[in-house]
């Protein structure tokens, strides 16, 4: 794939939490040593069960992250854009990975070696902080979703799940349209609920004007009637 | 978060603001100003976070764990839960925000051991998202015992246990609280499974699991 335009990383101008504070010769080390991927949409970046031999980082692209159920039902856990790094998890405690990755758009991810992240990682407090405040992170987002689905009821969780996507991936050019195109079960995945409950809820959502759906778009007509619903301040800065 | 023996006497020696907490006392709480990290010596703390219309039990941490680091990493002024002392008088050491940065930048090992608590409690958490979402109640019940299993395996009572047995001893509400499971439901479950010999109701506090590997292959 070397037709591919990825800039080195010391050129990246994506905003990535786990590298931020590093200096220019980490980040050439790290263009040194990583490889640049297209994964088309719907192709599997990584498989839950797997063990990682190196850190993914999206330089452009949408990728669900799931978990798949006993009776084999997904559970999507998180999204993830440009600028964001995957697998880190398992990297750092030598493990398989505990969750699958899938492309959800034709996504340019680059791909650097375990050996040159682990090393930098021994000898740089910055980026071995940049990771704890990351898990961190993902710990309270992992932890406010487990309350949720323990305690809200489905209309809340469906409007909640619309305001994760808001959040992961903003709006079209519009400002009222959702940038991701989603299936309604992917939805229902993200909110814990069934296919069928999730079309119900979101059919619900747009008779009472909440939100407008056009074919796969989903517009978001009003706002703070939606994070009402959600159970969740429109003014919060992680909205 | 297994801290290994060396920083442990370390931190025990270099830090003496050691503060003293009673069963049921509030170390600090959700809200509260967050300006530094306890680590337990000894005893068990409770770790909740609030909900809709109730609070939900996230974790129980035990000695020689560090508490309060994730609004510190997160650089909030308040904590994001409540730590509450649960069994005997807990022991706890107050390390302020300067002093863990300092320790951790001198001891990297303690980052590794923050990095792999923290990775465990995700996972954790991911897993009772999807049992709380996806399994039926028995499957729940099953996991709840695994996920208290894996935050017990190091301590206390699991160091009795025979080599050949691996026993582990819970309480009625601590699987309650960690499943979702009412208790009315789950003492009915629990019965159905002491019946099949798999487990033993010995009081309210004291739920015996006689062989964990056969009881989590139930689910």
């Amino acid at each position: 794939m070397n037709d591919i335009l990825i800039p080195p990383c010391e050129e990246c101008k994506n905003k990535n939490k786990l590298f931020c504070g590093l200096t220019p010769d980490h980040k050439r080390h790290f263009s040194k040593n990583k490889g640049r991927n297209l994964f088309k949409k719907g192709q599997v970046i990584y498989y839950e069960g797997n063990y990682p031999n190196g850190l993914f980082c999206i330089f452009q692209g949408k990728v669900k992250i799931s978990k798949i159920g006993l009776e084999g039902k997904e559970q999507i856990i998180k999204f993830a854009g440009a600028g964001e790094t995957l697998g880190y998890r398992a990297l750092m405690n030598d493990e398989p990975y505990n969750a699958t990755a899938t492309a959800m758009e034709d996504c340019y991810i680059c791909h650097l070696s375990k050996n040159a992240f682990m090393g930098t990682l021994e000898t740089t407090n910055r980026l071995s902080l940049n990771m704890i405040e990351l898990l961190s992170k993902d710990l309270k987002d992992s932890e406010r979703k487990l309350i949720n689905i323990t305690q809200k009821p489905v209309r809340d969780r469906v409007a909640e799940a619309l305001l994760i996507l808001k959040k992961q991936f903003g709006f079209k050019e519009d400002g009222k349209t959702l940038n991701a195109t989603l299936t309604r079960r992917e939805i229902g995945e993200i909110a814990g609920i069934t296919t069928e409950t999730a079309i119900r809820t979101l059919s619900d959502f747009n008779k009472e004007k909440v939100i407008k759906l056009e074919d796969k778009q989903i517009v978001i007509l009003d706002l703070s009637k939606l994070a009402y619903m959600a159970n969740m301040d429109p003014d919060d800065p992680d909205l | 978060m297994r801290i290994t023996t060396d920083i442990h006497c370390l931190i025990e020696k270099k830090f003496d603001s050691v503060q003293y907490f009673q069963s049921g006392q509030h170390v600090y709480s959700e809200g509260e100003p967050s300006d530094g990290v306890y680590y337990i010596v000894e005893g068990k703390i409770k770790i909740l976070k609030s909900g809709l219309n109730k609070q939900v039990t996230m974790w129980f941490c035990y000695p020689n764990e560090f508490i309060g680091i994730v609004p510190f990493f997160l650089n909030a002024e308040t904590h994001d839960s409540t730590a509450v002392v649960t069994g005997a008088t807990a022991k706890l050491i107050y390390i302020s925000r300067k002093d863990f940065t300092d320790l951790m930048i001198s001891y990297p090992d303690v980052q590794k051991e923050i990095v792999n608590e923290l990775s465990k409690k995700i996972s954790l958490t991911e897993m009772r998202i999807t049992s709380s979402n996806q399994h039926s109640l028995k499957v729940r019940f099953i996991e709840a015992v695994a996920f208290l299993a894996e935050q017990e395996q190091d301590y206390g009572d699991q160091r009795e246990k025979p080599e050949t047995r691996t026993q582990l001893k819970l309480t009625v509400d601590n699987l309650s609280e960690i499943s979702g499971i009412s208790r009315k439901y789950l003492e009915k479950m629990l019965a159905k499974f002491e019946k099949k010999d798999l487990l033993h109701v010995e009081s309210e506090d004291r739920v015996v699991i006689h062989d964990l590997n056969k009881f989590l292959s139930f689910k």
